[in-house]
């Protein structure tokens, strides 16, 4: 009698995961808007805005060329070796004390709670965003397009993120000529440029969908 | 064996004893067992039994590779912000500290396996090696997290059975691990049929 309150129009019939394509374009701006303001919360103006650069540059790209036909999943050794350059990169900047720039380039602009350091540069921009990048190279091996925009992402990042490296002397007067990153920074560019080339052009030539 | 095989599995061994005698230097013996044992040396054996011959078809490995692996960075995180290093250091006789722990298994460390990614994907047997040495790793070291390391702490500093850094994300990689094992297992026992039918002799 009682189990009677449990009956439904449920059956166990295949469905298929089918959303909308559109549901990846409201999971890539939820997802992306929520790091955006953590790494503000917790990383200060500076690398925000630098994040916000790559996000937005790597939103246009997506829509013109990821969103309409998934990246390909041959475009993954260049990611993994996005993943790998940018750990060096990470590990120099903490070898070098990048956090104590940033704080001396920008003294106004960091303040408490923001005050970064570089434990906490290494935790977040190395370690948990490394999470994100694996993730998201699972997620393009299945032509998920969320995957897809964090390869273009992670490329954009790689390129814009070591860029800053070369601003940072020539927007503070604080700031010294060397900024730690800079030697592995140069060798992410040149990865980054060649892998977001070979990106695009692998997935134009190559439309999947 | 190939000439090219032999130097792929000195490579490999190079790594394995590298790094666990830099362990054993800083860590103490605790995590050079668990890492240096469970996950180098039964992963180099369960390599050389399985996938050192034929690499895994990437198509199959990839994808619980690349959680897998996404999942072990997650939980070195919990370690670091939950300060593992010096933990660990408290019911060792170990050195490490939280600097030392993030140079070593936050740096250092994720380089090799995710170079294993790039390597599985091209279908270097550095890949089959770099896989089952993660995926034993998950499946003999991570249960240590909370079978192991919060009763050690509990025995030597009294209270009870307790929180010890890493313990809510230790076995995450695990479920893929396993996944990952299975699939390495079943494409190897294909390997071996397919060399059998052929009335080839592979020495796995």
């Amino acid at each position: 009698m009682l189990i009677s309150i449990f009956d439904s129009y449920l059956d166990d019939d295949a469905v298929a995961f089918n959303p909308p394509p559109w549901v990846s374009i409201v999971a890539v701006v939820a997802l992306t808007l929520t790091l955006l303001l953590a790494v503000f919360i917790y990383l200060g103006i500076w690398l925000a805005s630098i994040v916000m650069l790559s996000v937005v540059l790597a939103f246009v790209l997506w829509l013109t060329v990821g969103y309409t036909t998934p990246i390909s999943r041959r475009a993954l050794p260049s990611h993994i070796v996005l993943i790998i350059a940018l750990l060096v990169h990470g590990a120099e900047q903490f070898r070098g004390g990048y956090a104590d720039v940033v704080v001396t380039a920008f003294p106004n602009l960091i303040q408490p709670p923001n005050i970064i350091t570089d434990a906490s540069l290494a935790l977040s921009l190395s370690l948990s965003a490394t999470v994100i990048w694996l993730l998201g190279g699972a997620m393009a091996f299945y032509h998920a397009r969320v995957g897809g925009f964090a390869i273009l992402l992670l490329a954009v990042w790689s390129l814009v993120f070591p860029l800053s490296h070369v601003a940072l002397p020539l927007l503070s007067s604080t700031a010294p000529v060397w900024v730690p990153g800079m030697a592995s920074g140069f060798v992410v560019i040149a990865l980054a440029f060649s892998s977001l080339r070979f990106t695009l052009n692998l997935t134009r030539r190559r439309p999947l969908s | 064996m190939t000439s090219k095989n032999i130097i792929y599995f000195i490579i490999a061994a190079t790594i394995s004893v590298g790094f666990t005698t830099h362990l054993f230097h800083t860590a103490d013996l605790l995590p050079t067992l668990i890492i240096g044992f469970c996950a180098l040396g039964c992963g180099i054996v369960f390599w050389l039994f399985t996938s050192f011959n034929h690499p895994t078809d990437p198509a199959l490995l990839l994808p619980p590779y690349l959680v897998t692996a996404a999942l072990l960075m997650l939980h070195i995180v919990e370690e670091q912000v939950f300060e593992f290093g010096p933990m660990i250091a408290g019911i060792t006789t170990g050195i490490w500290t939280a600097e030392q722990f993030l140079w070593t298994i936050g740096f250092l460390f994720p380089l090799v396996w995710i170079f294993g990614a790039y390597a599985i994907a091209r279908r270097n047997p550095l890949g089959g090696f770099v896989s089952c040495f993660i995926f034993t790793g998950m499946l003999l070291g991570e249960p240590t997290h909370l079978l192991i390391f919060p009763v050690r702490e509990a025995i030597l500093h009294g209270g009870g059975y307790d929180y010890f850094p890493g313990m809510w994300t230790a076995l995450a990689p695990l479920i893929t691990g396993l996944w990952g094992i299975a699939i390495v297992v079943t494409e190897a026992r294909k390997d071996k049929r397919a060399a059998n039918a052929k009335g080839t002799k592979i020495w796995t």
